[in-house]
This record gives C-alpha cells, structure tokens and sequence, in this order.
C-alpha cells in the first residue's frame, strides 16, 4: 500500500496555507512532520482525512483517486482531539463511533489496553486528565487497525511511563511492516530515533524529505576553535553555523567527506571535535538557513 | 546506545558498535539469541528500520548469524574479517601518526590502549 500527495493545496479563509505539498507514504515508515508553530502541520493531517476539502491537487491511494474511491479513505485515520463533539461521550460511545467508521476496529483491543491503563470504558472523555484524554486518542487511533495512522502531537501532555507507552505501541505496529505513522511533533527528542523520515513544513509546502539515517550517517557536527577572530569563510561555505559562544563555534556539516574534513585540518583548529547529531540541529540548520534567505 | 565516543554516528552504526562491545567484553556470548528485531526497538526505543539495519551489518560482519525463523544468534567465532583488520590497521596508523605528531609520547599511546581494555 502507498498513499502519494500530489500537489496538495489548501486556503483557508482567504490565507494559503498549503501549497504543492507532494509525498508519498507506506505502511513500515514512521514519518515526523516538523515545522514552526502556524506551519500547517494540522492542516495538512485535517486536509488528509477530508476533514478539509483540498483547493487543488490529489490523493492517490495504490493509485486510486481518494475523491474516486472515497472507502478507501478507511485507510487513513486521524482523531483530531478538538472535535468538540467528543468531551460528553463515553470511552464507549467513542469506540462504538469509531468501530462504525472503521470496520477493522477491534473493540476487544482497545477494551484490553485501556484496562492496562486503568481507564474504564464508562469514563467521559472531558473528565480525563489531558494526559488520558491523549491516550485515549492513541488507543481509538491503533484500535481502528487502519494502515496509516496520523497523530498530531501525540506526546503533548503525557508522563514518562504513558509516553514510554505509547513509544512502544508504535514501534511495535511497525515493526510487522503493516502500519505507518505520520507525527506532528514540536517535541524534536521525542521523535529523535523514532522517526526514521522527516518532512519539513515551511512557508506553506514541505521544504525537505530527510531519510534521518542517511543524514546522519553523511552529516557531522564538530566542535571548532580557531586561532584567528572570526570564523573562516571555508567553514561558513562548507558547514553550516549552528551557534557561537566566544571562540567555540558549533558547525553542522551534512556531507562530510574526506575532502570536507581535510580542508577543515588545514585550517588547524585548536579544538577539533564531534558532538551528538541530533535532531533539534536539524531543525535549527533548516529554520536558520530560512533566515539567511530572506 | 549511550556511549560518548560513538554518538556523532548513526543510530544503526550505534547499535552495531554497543553489540559488538557487548560480544567483546562477553556480555553476549556466543550461540546466545538476539531479541527480535520489534524487542530490541522497544529496548533501545529506535525505529525498527533503524534495528533492522544494524542486525543486517552485524550479519555482513559475521558477529551475528541469521537462522531463517528463528532469529539472529552471535556467531560461534568471531573471525576477524581479513579486510576489516587491515582497514583498521590503516585507521590505527593515522592515528598514531597525528597523535605522534601532536607531541603524544608512546607511553601515553601505551597507556591509552590499556585504559581502553579495562
């Protein structure tokens, strides 16, 4: 199964906020959506579902026009927890709305994990802590058994052990290859190790498409010290600046060849060493280099 | 996966190194079973692509085999691959040759090697 974005677009109220947005995705892949506040990370995971209709564009399913096919959309499941209808229901009168929509739901499932969390089906949704409430999205989300699953900053509010939870939830759906995951997150370590594909939102469309091991595996950070002020114009052509504290410049180098490394040693730094990659550098040399552009 | 010499690498080339350490120091004896790929994801709380690509190196470099249905089990022995030694061998000369020209004694590089083996 693979589902490909075509162009999408979307306005509301006037305001662009989706445009040429183009990807694909497939079970086995947990993608994060990363993005600054206000990027459309929610409209584009609403405009998915059809809980908003696309001004332009297309979504294919194995090919098949989602607009043609509209039982295909079965297949996708994002539980947009502002739904106002939600907060006076039960925990079972929301698993009976979702098993209607969802025929794979598996009722039994969900029943056994929210046990396992101590939440009981008569339960209102408004009288959860936020952390429950976001659980229970969680478990409604795995329960539908649909193959690709949004969740939009799913680790907002959580404890550690309910994060753990659900980290390990995830992983275990795909780790049989039969789901994927696509996460809006703004809680970078979160998603560091758990994403293995970053798309990142920016001015409206998806500015790049990261296969995050790739990354790494070419990219490093270092740790660079200088004898002469200032930072030579060789590392600001190679690398990217991530921060300056004094004479300790911290540069992200995303193809660091022997070549690279080599023009770096000829410069002589003092100090000359690696750092963890991570993903909030990530974001950083992408918004950054924002900047820079305008 | 904590190891502070090795986290400017890959996850996948993380992995690879803590098992290897692990089957060095005997953590991880031979014929002794790997968990399954969605285990180990869940222990190191990676993505099971990424554990799947490690298992995939530790095959390639003979530390692990795979028995089809069964799973990944650390090899019997571990040879050393003839061409993995004499790459190392290359990597330990650069770096006794900057470390040399850095002003590092052979004794620091003697007792660097040790501290290494405790």
């Amino acid at each position: 199964m693979k589902l490909t974005v075509q162009n999408l677009r979307k306005q509301v109220s006037g305001q662009v906020v989706l445009q040429d947005i183009s990807f694909t995705w497939a079970p086995g892949e947990i993608i994060g959506l990363v993005g600054q506040n206000g990027a459309g990370k929610t409209t584009l995971m609403r405009t998915l579902v059809n809980q908003y209709r696309p001004d332009g564009g297309a979504l294919l399913l194995d090919g098949e026009s989602l607009d043609a096919h509209p039982a295909r959309r079965e297949s996708l499941i994002y539980i947009d927890p502002t739904q106002t209808f939600f907060g006076r229901y039960t925990l079972a009168a929301l698993v009976a709305f979702y098993a209607e929509a969802y025929p794979a739901f598996d009722r039994r499932r969900f029943a056994s994990m929210a046990a396992d969390h101590g939440l009981k089906l008569g339960q209102r949704y408004r009288e959860l802590s936020k952390g429950y409430q976001a659980l229970v999205v969680m478990l409604l989300t795995l329960a539908s058994n649909a193959p690709l699953m949004l969740l939009d900053e799913p680790f907002d509010g959580l404890d550690l052990f309910v994060r753990e939870a659900i980290v390990g939830l995830v992983i275990s759906e795909v780790a049989e290859g039969r789901r994927g995951f696509l996460i809006a997150s703004h809680n970078l370590i979160e998603l560091d190790g758990l994403a293995d594909r970053i798309l990142f939102l920016r001015r409206n469309t998806i500015s790049h498409d990261y296969q995050l091991e790739d990354l790494r595996a070419k990219a490093v950070k270092l740790q660079l010290v200088f004898t002469q002020d200032g930072i030579p114009s060789v590392v600001r052509e190679l690398g990217q600046v991530l921060s300056v504290r004094g004479r300790v410049v911290e540069v992200l180098f995303r193809d660091y060849t022997p070549a690279v490394q080599a023009q770096i040693e000829a410069l002589a730094p003092v100090l000359m060493a690696p750092l963890p990659l991570d993903l909030t550098d990530i974001f950083r040399s992408e918004f950054s280099r924002m900047e820079g552009e305008r | 996966m904590d190891d502070a010499r090795f986290t400017h690498l890959a996850y996948y080339e993380r992995l690879v190194l803590q098992i290897k350490q692990q089957v060095v120091s005997g953590v991880l004896r031979p014929g002794e079973k790997l968990p399954s790929v969605r285990e180990m994801a869940k222990q190191v709380r990676l993505n099971p692509n990424t554990v799947a690509k490690a298992y995939k190196q530790l095959e390639l470099d003979q530390v692990v085999i795979v028995r089809p249905g069964l799973g990944s089990f650390i090899a019997a022995d571990q040879p050393p691959a003839a061409a993995a030694v004499a790459q190392l061998r290359q990597r330990f000369d650069e770096a006794v040759v900057a470390a040399r020209a850095a002003g590092v004694t052979t004794a620091q590089l003697r007792a660097w090697l040790e501290e290494e083996q405790e």
